[in-house]
């Protein structure tokens, strides 16, 4: 055991929040507590689609102790929010269409207080057919359950001509694979604490953009964005998951209503019920290819299911129709996505934006072809692979990167690929391998708002200050800023001060989300590092008298760097005493030229090799070795690199083997973690390996790419292969079924 | 067809208080408390221990843990009228003397992210090498059964727990 | 769930106890660990008017070995926690089959707040197959008196009683025998069971010998009496497999969930059955 290994050299500092974390002085948002504050508590819906005929909440307000009840009558502006459209009703009070649905809000002197006048809050509902299904959902003599009709996005790729070219396959391939409605899980729910204050309103609570929040709380609210505070940073864990509102609006409503600090924290039923989850897809593929292995036509159906409202759900589709090809060249392709609404919880942003669900059914197809012609698996993948110059997967113009290839290369080595496949012990325990591939696009893509910034400024003290507006929520954001401001800078760490998630403070940057993060740092730094540093050494260069060409900015200040003579010319402090300098940057993320919506212009690359162990006494699989080889450009911070490889890839097991928020008609059967099982230490390999290809395409200028989603999308088609190697057993829905398996085994 | 949400009946409950003593961390504290306040909550609020975290409410995660009479126990599952003249020992505890060698082995070896799961995690190795100094796999593996972490897939931990040996 | 709206009550003995229980008018619980009872108020179950504690009772916390008629027997106090039980000496040399079956009931943080007689008056408790493979006997409380009797007649019992002591019986030492106990759940570990089956095959005298208990999840564990019918007395080498392993389907009445159906944890049962009939096999010749 214990076997867990990386090619990456070790050469990390501590972070800077690694102290504060290990000895729980770290106060997250929900930590905090102020004297008189009240507590906040929402109802929510009994129905998943109702009408609401009444609400009343006398009663509720006559409890002791009760300071305030409010409902949709209370929203001074928009009753709604929604990262692209605002069609979630921050308050229900004529529909509601799932069960997270709010419909009032408590703030109490208690929480016990708080929870008990949620009971007596009287709604008279009327209950509506309930549509849990996005095919029930796109049937025309559905109920609408938006103005516009169940249909909330549509997207499609075409070249070529995929019915033409059917004809002309030596094999064809059709399968439809499921794919769950993953949690977050992330460990720290939603909640904060919000405290009004004299000119608006300070607020507390985790996001993953923070600036974001503040537009859609200025509008709830009908306050100017100037009058709202929002610090954001740290959390405990997001995933994508609280990149939408949550009980934002509710604390902020309270808090002015109030007049009181109000503290929300939702315990992890109400997250569940209320937050929002991965997409369940439904895929059916056809791919064909000729009998040397060249793939001719895919056409691929996405069907997703959305939930009740929109957030980023299309979005998310876009990404899964872009990524339908993935790394190979497929002259005939025909891909059609249907986002629909439906009674289920709402699903949303989650680390891998889709690439997940569609890799799952790509990369099966391509197993199956392989299987089929007898071509081996990874020779299969290469013989189809795109050049490094080739345009990405929906035509348009990218970076040029050989990462696919160099991926490939490196995971054909893995020798748990050459183990035996007999299992030594016990002859009803399976053993296989298999082997998956991805591509996967950084940033929010062509067409879609995508501002970074960042600030760097001398202040006061003398302490060289990092602005950005992004978040922490556990990715190392903070080690990834030290080391690459450091670096670029030539200061030390004892220099720099760090601001983030905090509107006040840090300037815009875009979210903290799409694997953005590590980029966008750098690319500001790029951009904000030959300014500033020709600043300082003027402003030191008339202090000295020295030639401003032999200054350079080092540990405590500016030394003079002339042959083999090194010393410290002026401190900051002294530089700072004369005057304070600061240097903003403001860009777009890079995207493709093309006007593709959502189309990427950067990605990176993973290949996973598993080996798994399948019991055919309980048709249990357990993953045993994991090797994967990853592409993302230079290693920024490698403690933080491994650390989010081997977690994404544990994330992405327990979704392809326990994972799933299971719903029966719009109400979850799993509400907490006694059902809804994630991964614990047991279930994770013995052994596992992560090597880093650090190389770019030569002339590449954008240097590392965020390595946030690409560990969590090639290990489920892994496994898939892995089982059937193992069983003979083509798996099409995740998490896989236990039960399927045994039948499976029956069948032969 | 028009449904009422039920009201529950409106009866005014008369908390239970009670008078407990336990030593937290070194500290000998006399509070009243409601007889079924929970452990995790007298922590976080009136003691103002917020290094214990919660998660699950239902001994589901092990964010919660701490010791109690030396032993690892989930601090939200037990309530006032079970902690009287117990020895209470949280994350806070661990650094009174400077870092807690687990603490120096997971800053080290990323044994945590974003360190929602870590006080708990930190309390569950330190139960362990209570028990065992020298941990086999098997058992390292059964001493942190109970402690969820979604960040770091468990091996950074793992790594971390092996570089003490 | 935060604060209860309910009355706590310490019991000093459990006579005490009883009579708590008896006097208060409204709805009540004796509580131990409260591992069990807080799982299912968190899941809907309403908590009652009066919990009465029974941590506070100094008796039924050891762990003891008696010589009765030349038979070892080993005495474990109900209100010891499920951790204690697992490392005690005794039950690791003498009761391995609940020392394991212990070891996979939840966390060890959750093991010691949990007691043993907690989890089998929950009825559902995953120590409860291997009790019953061990002829597990129980000392207990009805109010008026300290009755003994076999795990098996007082679990079948609906009157209130208070758990005191398990009682085993240590087993003759038979040469041939294989027990076994496995739990599966839904990971690998800190789960509940989906299907939890022990047992016992020996080779007495008159043939083969075959105790046999299932249980998981809500289903409440029994011993499975026609399989061991079938098996008991037969010689090893004609034994019907086939026919065992469908009776055992037949008589195991496993109670399905949102996660696993009926059949699923009839046929694991049955496989397990049959691995475990392997090892035997292969031990013994
Ligand atoms: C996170 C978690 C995981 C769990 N996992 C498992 C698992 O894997 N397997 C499993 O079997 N259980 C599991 N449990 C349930 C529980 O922990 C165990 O069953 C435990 O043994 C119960 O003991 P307790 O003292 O806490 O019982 P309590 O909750 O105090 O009581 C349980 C029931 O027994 C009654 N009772 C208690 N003591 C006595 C007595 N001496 N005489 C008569 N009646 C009595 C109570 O009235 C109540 O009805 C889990 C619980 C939690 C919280
Ligand atoms: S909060 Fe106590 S175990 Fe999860
Ligand atoms: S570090 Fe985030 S949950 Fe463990």
């Amino acid at each position: 055991m214990g076997n867990y290994t990386s090619s990456i050299l070790k050469t990390s500092r501590i972070r800077p929040d690694g102290i504060e974390k290990v000895t729980g002085k770290l106060s997250y948002l929900t930590d905090l507590q102020i004297q008189g504050m009240l507590y906040g508590k929402v109802l929510r819906s009994q129905y998943p689609h109702a009408k609401i005929l009444n609400i009343s909440v006398e009663k509720a307000e006559q409890l002791p102790g009760v300071k305030a009840v409010i409902t949709s009558k209370d929203v001074p502006g928009l009753n709604g929010f929604g990262l692209i459209f605002p069609d979630q009703p921050v308050f229900c009070d004529s529909v509601v269409r799932y069960v997270g649905d709010a419909i009032a809000a408590v703030a109490a002197i208690t929480p016990e207080i708080a929870e008990k006048a949620l009971h007596l809050i009287e709604v008279d509902y009327e209950p509506l057919p309930v549509i849990d299904d996005p095919e029930k959902a796109l049937d025309p003599s559905s109920i609408p359950l938006h103005p516009n009709g169940n249909l909330l996005h549509q997207a499609s790729y075409v070249n070529g001509n995929v019915h033409e070219s059917f004809p002309h396959c030596d094999v064809v391939v059709e399968e439809t694979y499921q794919l769950p409605r993953q949690m977050h899980a992330y460990m720290e729910t939603e909640g904060g604490l919000f405290i009004p204050e004299e000119d608006g309103l300070s607020v507390y609570a985790g996001t993953q953009h923070g600036y974001k929040d503040r537009f859609q709380l200025s509008r709830i609210l009908d306050l100017p964005e100037t009058e709202i505070r929002v610090v954001s940073s740290p959390m405990g864990g997001s995933f994508g998951g609280k990149d939408e509102l949550n009980i934002q609006p509710y604390g902020a409503l309270l808090a002015l209503k109030t007049g009181c600090p109000v503290k929300i924290h939702q315990s992890r039923r109400e997250s569940v019920c209320a937050g929002i989850k991965k997409h369940p897809m439904k895929i059916t593929v056809k791919t064909g290819a000729t009998k040397e292995g060249k793939l001719l036509a895919h056409q691929v159906r996405i069907l997703a299911d959305t939930g009740a409202y929109a957030t980023l759900g299309p979005a998310v589709l876009d990404f899964a129709v872009e990524h339908a090809v993935g790394p190979y060249v497929i002259p005939n392709v025909e891909t059609h996505g249907f986002c629909l609404f439906t009674n289920n919880g709402v699903a949303g942003e989650f680390r891998g934006f889709g690439g997940n669900q569609i890799t799952f059914a790509l990369e099966g197809q391509i197993d199956r072809l392989a299987d089929q012609l007898g071509i081996c698996p990874l020779e299969m993948r290469k013989r189809n692979l795109r050049k490094p110059t080739d345009c990405g997967p929906v035509g348009q113009e990218i970076a040029p990167t050989n990462g696919d290839e160099l991926v490939l290369k490196e995971i054909a080595h893995s020798p748990l690929l050459k183990t035996e496949k007999a299992h030594k012990q016990d002859s009803w325990k399976k053993v296989g391998t298999g082997v998956a591939l991805t591509m996967h696009g950084g940033g929010l893509g062509f067409g879609r708002l995508d501002p970074a910034g960042g600030k760097i400024a001398l202040n006061q003290d003398g302490k060289i200050q990092i602005m950005f507006g992004f978040e922490e929520v556990g990715q190392g954001l903070l080690a990834v800023i030290e080391t690459l401001t450091t670096k670029a800078i030539g200061c030390s760490t004892a220099d720099l001060e760090i601001v983030i998630g905090d509107t006040d403070k840090a300037p815009h940057s875009g979210s903290s989300t799409a694997s953005r993060g590590t980029s966008m740092v750098w690319h500001s730094l790029e951009r904000l590092k030959g300014p500033f540093i020709e600043k300082l050494v003027t402003q030191a260069s008339a202090i000295s008298d020295y030639p401003k060409e032999q200054l350079v900015l080092g540990e405590n200040g500016v030394w003079l760097c002339e042959n083999s003579e090194e010393k410290l010319v002026v401190t900051y402090k002294q530089l700072a005493e004369e005057k304070t300098v600061s240097v903003e940057t403001q860009f777009d993320f890079p995207t493709t030229p093309n006007a593709i919506p959502g189309g990427h212009f950067l990605y990176s690359f993973a290949a996973v090799a598993v080996k798994v162990e399948v019991n055919l006494v309980t048709g249990h699989v357990k993953v045993i070795d994991i090797d994967q080889a990853v592409a993302a450009g230079p290693v920024v911070n490698p403690i933080g690199y491994l650390g989010q490889i081997e977690g994404g890839t544990i994330m992405a097991l327990g979704y392809t083997l326990l994972e799933e928020a299971q719903m029966e008609e719009g109400r979850y059967v799993t509400n907490n973690f006694d059902s809804y099982l994630i991964p614990g230490i047991q279930d994770i390999p013995a052994s596992m390996h992560v090597r880093a290809i650090e190389d770019l395409w030569e002339g590449d200028s954008y240097g590392p790419r965020g390595v946030g989603e690409i560990g969590t999308i090639a290990l489920a088609p892994a496994i898939a292969r892995a089982i059937y190697e193992a069983t003979g057993h083509w798996v099409t829905k995740l998490p896989v079924s236990r039960d399927e398996i045994l039948q499976s085994r029956e069948r032969i | 067809m028009m449904k009422k949400q039920t009201i529950q009946q409106e009866h005014v409950f008369e908390q239970q208080l009670i008078n407990i003593s336990l030593c937290v961390n070194g500290q000998e504290q006399t509070i009243e408390v409601e007889a079924t306040k929970r452990l995790v909550d007298i922590l976080r609020e009136d003691l103002q221990l917020t290094g214990t975290k919660i998660s699950c409410e239902i001994g589901r995660c092990g964010a919660c843990s701490v010791m109690m009479d030396k032993k690892l126990v989930n601090a939200c599952l037990i309530r006032a009228y079970q902690v009287n003249g117990k020895e209470i020992m949280t994350i806070e505890a661990l650094s009174q003397n400077g870092l807690h060698p687990i603490q120096n082995a997971f800053l080290e070896e990323g044994g945590f992210q974003c360190g929602y799961c870590t006080p708990g995690m930190v309390m569950a190795v330190k139960a362990l090498l209570d028990e065992h100094p020298a941990p086999d796999e098997e058992q390292i593996l059964q001493a942190l059964s109970g402690n969820l972490c979604r960040c770091t897939g468990y091996s950074g931990i793992i790594r971390s727990i092996l570089k003490m040996k | 769930m935060r604060t209860l709206e309910t009355k706590v009550w310490s019991a000093k003995d459990i006579y005490e106890a009883w009579e708590i229980k008896a006097s208060v008018k409204d709805s009540s619980v004796f509580i131990m660990g409260g591992t069990f009872l807080q799982t299912k108020w968190e899941n809907g179950v309403q908590y009652p008017d009066h919990l009465i504690h029974l941590g506070e009772i100094k008796e039924y916390k050891q762990i003891y070995s008696l010589q009765e008629h030349q038979v070892k027997t080993i005495h474990i106090g109900a209100f010891v926690s499920l951790a204690e039980c697992h490392k005690h000496p005794l039950i690791q040399n003498d009761c391995s089959l609940l020392a394991d079956s212990i070891g996979t009931i939840a966390a060890p943080a959750v093991r010691n707040l949990g007691t043993i007689g907690g989890n089998i008056a929950n009825r559902i408790g995953d120590s409860i197959p291997a009790l019953l493979v061990l002829d597990a006997e129980v000392l207990y409380f009805d109010g008026n008196e300290i009755k003994r009797d076999s795990l098996e007649n007082w679990l079948k019992q609906k009157e209130d009683s208070l758990l005191l002591e398990i009682i085993i019986t240590e087993q003759k030492a038979s040469v041939q025998s294989h027990q076994f106990a496995n739990k599966v759940g839904r990971r690998e570990a800190f789960t509940a069971s989906v299907v939890t089956i022990a047992g016992r095959f020996s080779i007495e005298e008159n043939g083969v010998s075959l105790i046999l208990a299932a249980g998981g999840g809500e289903t409440i564990p029994r011993r499975l009496r026609r399989t061991e019918n079938l098996v008991n007395h037969q010689d090893i080498e004609t034994i019907p497999l086939q026919q065992i392993t469908g009776e055992l389907i037949k008589e195991y009445n496993p109670i399905a969930d949102a996660f696993f159906a009926e059949d699923y944890r009839r046929k694991v049962a049955a496989n397990l059955f049959m691995v475990e009939w392997e090892k035997w096999r292969e031990k013994h010749g």
